[in-house]
């Protein structure tokens, strides 16, 4: 899957972008190759999940009401997934591959309610499967990715550009955060929602959950010796947001991948009483209300 | 499977990866379990002080020690982008041939010598006093006209001076009579 071949928005579950970054951190920390090659199943999984939305659906919708996911479709991405991530894991439990099996007993609205932190349907789904919830949720949120990414690539496409550098919400579909990037070659930071997975503009020096600009405030956390992944924690609000460097890091880095090799950042966030902006965001401070939108 | 709302808020977020992949049986790396040496950096913006173009900085200290400079992003000068002499700013801060004394060589002297910031300060101010003192026109002689000026003294401005340094500089050479004012980026 190339630029040039597929839809832009199938770019971001594009497995040679992802490549790159794991063949890097094959090389830098072999201890992860379980996690990475389990990653790397989950992304090929999800191409072709994006795929084959859009041979079904047509191209990406633009302004209209969301419509549901197809639930063959829905259904077919939850076996999938579930199966990608148990063929790859250390301790996956008989449940999980019959994930899928559970899940069409489900609606696709219901399926979506789960997916979305519905205490009530996950509750449900877990227990039909006879998983944890925390792991039925991870299934769920990875096999919906796609079908967001095509609900709200259009919107994203349509905004690529725009001067958005203020928005603490992702400016397609109104999700948080999940994390961010420092790109190549100026350091200008992009977000990424964690929910659609559009990546937006947003200023170096300003926390995205609260919108707080005073220097003073705002404070970045990195292992020594490993700068290209940090943390910035906020005082005024107690959040955090998690950014890759890709000058440090070597290149363009794939931010789902990102999130896993940098756990340990958020156990250190959270250590110092911290939390993660994909957990929500702050009221904007009065300092920042352009920050509002 | 039993979820409370407490549990389901420790699950939410950053941590259903961190809880999902160790149920999976994966070792999360963790800070805690072996110590990490954890680095704690500020990020200030600032303006680069060579020359008028006056592009922002985005300057990174770790206990209040400069560790590295970087065009800002953000700024609309210059977009993050910095000259050559512009990135070379952390040698500003950190760089062992910087002067961080004040040096004095006499006339016709040849050796420099070490003086106090309280000395030079005076020393300059007695000097301003004299040649200005010694040169200020009060009429001029031709024309007979009251103006008051002080002919012995040029001043020039720093390029990186922003609005309010540069309207005190220049209040304060015109106090002392000084028509010789410049600036810094005509050289």
């Amino acid at each position: 899957l190339t630029a040039e071949s597929a839809s832009p928005w199938r770019a971001l579950f594009d497995p040679a972008s992802l490549g790159v970054s794991i063949k890097r951190y094959l090389q830098q920390r072999p201890s992860d190759a379980a996690v990475l090659a389990m990653v790397a199943a989950v992304a090929a999984q999800q191409a072709s999940l994006a795929e084959a939305l859009e041979s079904t659906l047509g191209a990406t919708p633009a302004g209209q009401d969301p419509p549901a996911p197809p639930i063959e479709w829905m259904h077919d991405s939850i076996t999938r997934i579930a199966q990608a991530i148990a063929d790859h894991s250390p301790r996956a439990s008989a449940g999980l591959t019959a994930l899928g099996t559970a899940a069409q007993r489900f609606a696709a609205p219901r399926l979506m309610e789960a997916a979305d932190g519905n205490i009530a349907a996950l509750e449900e789904l877990a227990t039909a499967a006879e998983i944890p919830a925390d792991v039925a949720l991870y299934v769920l949120q990875q096999a919906v990715r796609p079908w967001l990414a095509w609900l709200h690539g259009a919107r994203a496409l349509s905004l690529t550009d725009q001067p958005f550098p203020t928005r603490r919400y992702c400016p397609a579909c109104g999700g948080q955060p999940l994390m961010g990037k420092h790109i190549e070659p100026d350091g200008h930071r992009y977000l990424r929602c964690n929910n659609c997975g559009n990546e937006w503009a947003f200023p170096r020096i300003g926390c995205p959950s609260c919108g707080e600009t005073d220097a003073s405030k705002i404070e970045a956390l990195f292992v020594d010796g490993d700068e290209g992944h940090r943390i910035y924690v906020c005082k005024t609000c107690m959040q955090y947001i998690k950014i890759s460097d890709e000058r440090l890091l070597g290149g363009r880095v794939h931010l789902p991948l990102e999130d896993i090799v940098t756990l340990h950042l958020d156990e250190l966030g959270v250590e110092r009483g911290y939390r993660s902006v994909s957990q929500g965001l702050q009221p904007p401070t009065v300092q920042a209300n352009d920050m509002s939108h | 499977v039993k979820l409370s709302r407490r549990s389901f808020l420790k699950l939410s977020g950053a941590t259903i990866t961190a809880a999902a992949l160790t149920g999976l049986g994966f070792e999360v790396k963790s800070a805690s379990a072996a110590p990490l040496r954890i680095a704690e950096a500020k990020e200030t913006t600032t303006i680069c002080p060579y020359c008028g173009v006056g592009c922002g900085i985005v300057c990174h200290t770790v206990n209040g020690k400069v560790v590295n400079c970087e065009g800002d992003p953000d700024h609309p000068i210059n977009l993050g982008s910095l000259c050559s002499k512009g990135s070379a700013l952390y040698q500003l801060a950190n760089n062992d041939r910087r002067l961080t004394k004040v040096k004095y060589r006499a006339p016709g002297s040849d050796r420099w010598e070490e003086k106090t910031w309280d000395w030079a300060t005076t020393e300059i101010a007695k000097r301003i006093k004299e040649t200005r003192d010694e040169s200020f026109v009060a009429v001029d002689p031709s024309t007979g006209v009251t103006v008051n000026r002080n002919e012995a003294i040029a001043c020039l401005g720093g390029a990186a001076l922003d609005n309010e340094e540069a309207y005190v500089y220049t209040k304060f050479v015109r106090a002392i009579g000084t028509i010789w004012l410049d600036h810094q980026a005509r050289i």
